[in-house]
């Protein structure tokens, strides 16, 4: 359950949340497993909402410099 | 006059026309059509024609129409199903420029001129076109359905090839940050001209190589001619893009134009916002089905929950019913009543028995010595009685007799006689009773009884005779 947000990717999570889904759906789950399924799956979506609620837009372009990269903010005017 | 004739004579031996009437020449319909034909045929037979395919359409019978234009010029054009070669077939579009081999030539029956092309190449764009279905064929393999990398569905990271200066970055940018909020990096490329295609290879090579951690890359342009487009079209895109390990998403151009880069790439959107709308998911849209899914969790828990509680429920009934205290009870119940039919039949047949033996006993006892002997006895005692009570009532009937007699005897007593002065003379010595005087002899001794006291005397004399 000690999932933190860097851990996972919001797909995984998601994927992992509809599994959590289809198998408390599928009803054959023992009730322990059903309610740990369902606290992990709605930590997962709190998790979810948290990332989205978080993430922050950036935009860069990626300019040569030398032999490596630099990153610098786009600007709008361009 | 002469000289017209002499005229229409050199015409007929040319067939030029056929006919005077009115002193008018004249040509038929089929002399003209007939003279166009054979002058079409003989100037401007085995030529190259260069133009744009336009109104292309094919015929049920397989033959191929169109009108090679030029600006407002158009000419009628077709390909007889014999000289369709399948190579002319992959770039055979309208629009495309080519340069067409053939035959002017001259229908009567339509009135019409037709160009009957044997042989198409495309040029400009055409000929990108035919490079375009040789590399497609000569990669294949490469194009396979199979090889094509998932998107992934909620990126964190973004790169985008392409232009600053283009109206794709824009967008691209605008369309996808409204969406998904994420880092997106851009690396800046030219998006046509000599060499673009090189700097889109080096592109995806060095974000494949420096920033591993972008989760897609996005290849975009704008619209524009196939020969902009052309960077799109090269082998050196598709060599480079198959080898990226980071899916590669292409909307180059516009949605008619499929371009290798198309092909090759994991994923092929329209323009750049389908891209964006391809790329980033719709944040609202993630947030209702969170909270859908949210939804149905605490939905199926709570099933599960009354479900296992009904389970429960069963479970502690059916338990109940087949608990051991309650079987206990059962047999306790069953111990009982078998106790007490067990009992019942013990006292029915007590009761029968005492029943019988008593039977018996009466049997037995009306056949024993005692009763016999009691009701001898009882005899007896009847008897006794009987007897006692004959007796009793003799001896009182007796008595009463005796009463009677001692009545009637006192009323004879000779005592009572002597009151009246008679007297009893008693031998003293015998003591019987003197009647007779022979009876005494003198001397002897008698008794006389008086009523009141006794004399005794002594007999002087005796007297026989009868009486006194």
């Amino acid at each position: 359950m000690e999932i933190k947000p860097e851990d996972i990717k919001f797909e995984e999570a998601l994927k992992r949340i509809e599994e959590i889904v289809k198998k408390l759906e599928n009803g054959e789950s023992s009730l322990e497993e059903a309610l740990k399924l369902y606290e992990e799956g709605i930590y997962l979506i709190k998790l979810c909402e948290k990332m989205l609620n978080q993430a922050r837009e950036r935009v860069e372009i990626i300019l040569k410099e030398g032999e490596g990269f630099k990153l610098e903010p786009l600007d709008e005017s361009n | 006059m002469v000289y017209f004739n002499i005229l229409v004579k050199i015409l007929k031996r040319f067939k030029i026309f056929s006919k005077v009437i009115n002193n008018k020449i004249y040509y038929t319909v089929k002399e003209v059509t007939a003279n166009l034909k054979d002058l079409l045929e003989r100037n401007f037979s085995h030529i190259w024609i260069e133009g744009e395919i336009s109104n292309l359409k094919q015929s049920q019978t397989g033959h191929i129409y169109f009108n090679l234009v030029e600006e407002e010029a158009s000419l009628k054009c077709v390909i007889f199903k014999n000289h369709l070669s399948e190579e002319t077939k992959t770039f055979l579009k309208n629009g495309i420029k080519v340069l067409a081999f053939g035959t002017l030539s001259f229908y009567g029956r339509s009135g019409e001129c037709s160009f009957i092309v044997k042989r198409l190449s495309p040029i400009g764009k055409g000929l990108i076109m035919l490079k375009k279905e040789i590399l497609i064929k000569k990669y294949a393999a490469l194009f396979a359905r199979e090889r094509k990398k998932a998107i992934p569905l909620y990126p964190r990271k973004v790169a985008v090839i392409t232009s600053l200066f283009g109206a794709a970055l824009k967008d691209f940018l605008k369309v996808g940050l409204s969406r998904w909020k994420t880092h997106i990096l851009v690396y800046p490329v030219r998006v046509q001209g000599e060499g673009a295609e090189k700097e889109i290879v080096r592109a995806i090579r060095d974000i494949n190589l420096y920033f591993q951690d972008v989760e897609v890359i996005v290849i975009t342009r704008g619209g524009g001619s196939i020969e902009d487009l052309a960077p799109f079209y090269t082998e050196d895109i598709i060599l480079g893009i198959k080898d990226s390990k980071i899916p590669v998403v292409s909307a180059v151009g516009h949605e008619i134009d499929v371009t290798l880069c198309d092909l090759i790439a994991d994923k092929r959107c329209p323009t750049p916002t389908a891209a964006a709308q391809e790329v980033f998911p719709d944040a609202s849209l993630v947030k209702e089905r969170l909270e859908a899914l949210s939804k149905k969790l605490v939905k199926l828990v709570s099933l599960k929950i009354s479900e296992k509680e009904g389970r429960l429920f069963e479970y502690k009934l059916n338990l109940e019913q087949n608990s051991p205290y309650k079987k206990l009870q059962k047999l306790e119940t069953l111990l009982k009543k078998l106790n007490y039919q067990l009992q019942m039949a013990i006292k029915d047949r007590l009761l029968f028995e005492e029943k019988n033996l008593r039977k018996l006993k009466e049997k037995l006892n009306s056949c024993s010595p005692e009763a016999k002997l009691k009701s001898i006895l009882q005899k007896i005692e009847f008897w006794k009685e009987k007897l006692g009570y004959t007796l009793q009532k003799k001896l009182e009937l007796e008595r009463k007799r005796l009463i009677h007699l001692k009545t009637l005897l006192f009323s004879l007593s000779p005592l009572n006689v002597l009151e009246r002065g008679y007297s009893i003379v008693r031998n003293v010595r015998t003591g019987a009773i003197v009647k007779a005087s022979k009876e005494v002899s003198p001397g002897e001794k008698l008794e006389i009884l008086l009523a009141r006291g006794r004399l005794l005397v002594k007999v002087l004399e005796v007297k026989n005779g009868d009486k006194a």
